[in-house]
């Protein structure tokens, strides 16, 4: 599906996040995802509070991430993340990282999102007004 | 178990967990290279040595899939196997369970090798030796 909607995210290489190789420790790029996910979640108005509200949240099943070049310390990183799948119960962020001085491609992913309960944490069907939402029609109620 | 198998056991750490009281999903892959070092270590070689001789690794792609969460202080088991041996590259298959051996996370993660200049190499074979056999080639 071609997405609705890009959420472009802006953050620089900590030096926490690098490794003996003088690169970027792989795993920090799954938190990267997350400040992607997080920001775009925000933008449509799925956010803590309205989870909170609703009793709705998600939880991750799936993470992926293919590795092009290497970000190093101090570098501007940009994050674009979209959704790419919405289905009955579950939804997929896809995952794109740049350098964004060189525009160089350095990783791309996907998580998998299950929609639960917010309480039990069982699967449930993607609520009628976050799937409108998550295929970009329009912005779920305050 | 079959001989290609390690076995890592670690508890998990307060600092490992997240707001949902569960451990994040970002750290099975410092999990993950805890256990691809201790089957280096088992094979005969730490992977700091196979640094010293100029065969390095980068990871070209994670995949993990989560099948249940891991809570704090609980006792995790990781099983890592080597999948595939290529010409310049090497998959690793891992599996980590709870005390009560229910399964939490699948995963996998692919590497090139590089050497220290960061160019892709050929696995040289001494390397290429203690990965596919078991056997220690140190030269």
């Amino acid at each position: 599906m071609t997405p609705a909607r890009i959420s472009e995210s802006a953050l620089r290489v900590r030096y926490a996040e690098t490794d003996a190789q003088g690169i970027v420790y792989y795993a920090n790029y799954f938190v990267w995802f997350e400040v992607g996910r997080v920001n775009y979640l925000r933008e449509i108005g799925f956010d803590f509070r309205w989870r909170e509200q609703e009793g709705v949240t998600f939880v991750i099943a799936e993470a992926r991430c293919k590795y092009r070049a290497s970000a190093r310390f101090d570098d501007r990183i940009g994050v674009r993340t979209w959704v790419s799948q919405v289905k009955q119960r579950s939804f997929v962020f896809s995952y794109e990282v740049r350098n964004q001085d060189t525009v160089a491609l350095l990783a791309e992913g996907e998580t998998v999102q299950v929609v639960v309960d917010a309480k039990t944490f069982k699967p449930i069907t993607i609520p009628p007004e976050l799937r409108r939402q998550l295929l970009g029609e329009g912005r779920l109620p305050p | 178990m079959s001989s290609g198998e390690c076995i890592t056991r670690l508890r998990v750490r307060y600092a490992e967990t997240d707001a949902m009281g569960i451990v994040h999903h970002s750290h099975y892959a410092t999990w993950f290279e805890a256990g691809r070092s201790d089957l280096f270590r088992q094979k005969g070689l730490g992977y700091s040595d196979c640094e010293a001789r100029g065969a390095f690794f980068r990871v070209t792609e994670l995949f993990v899939r989560f099948s249940q969460p891991a809570r704090y202080d609980e006792e995790v088991v990781i099983c890592t196997r080597i999948s595939e041996v290529r010409s310049r590259g090497v998959t690793f298959w891992y599996e980590v369970r709870n005390s009560e051996n229910a399964l939490l996370v699948t995963g996998h993660t692919r590497h090139i090798c590089v050497n220290a200049s960061g160019e892709v190499q050929t696995i040289p074979g001494w390397l290429r030796q203690i990965l596919t056999g078991g056997q220690p080639g140190i030269p």
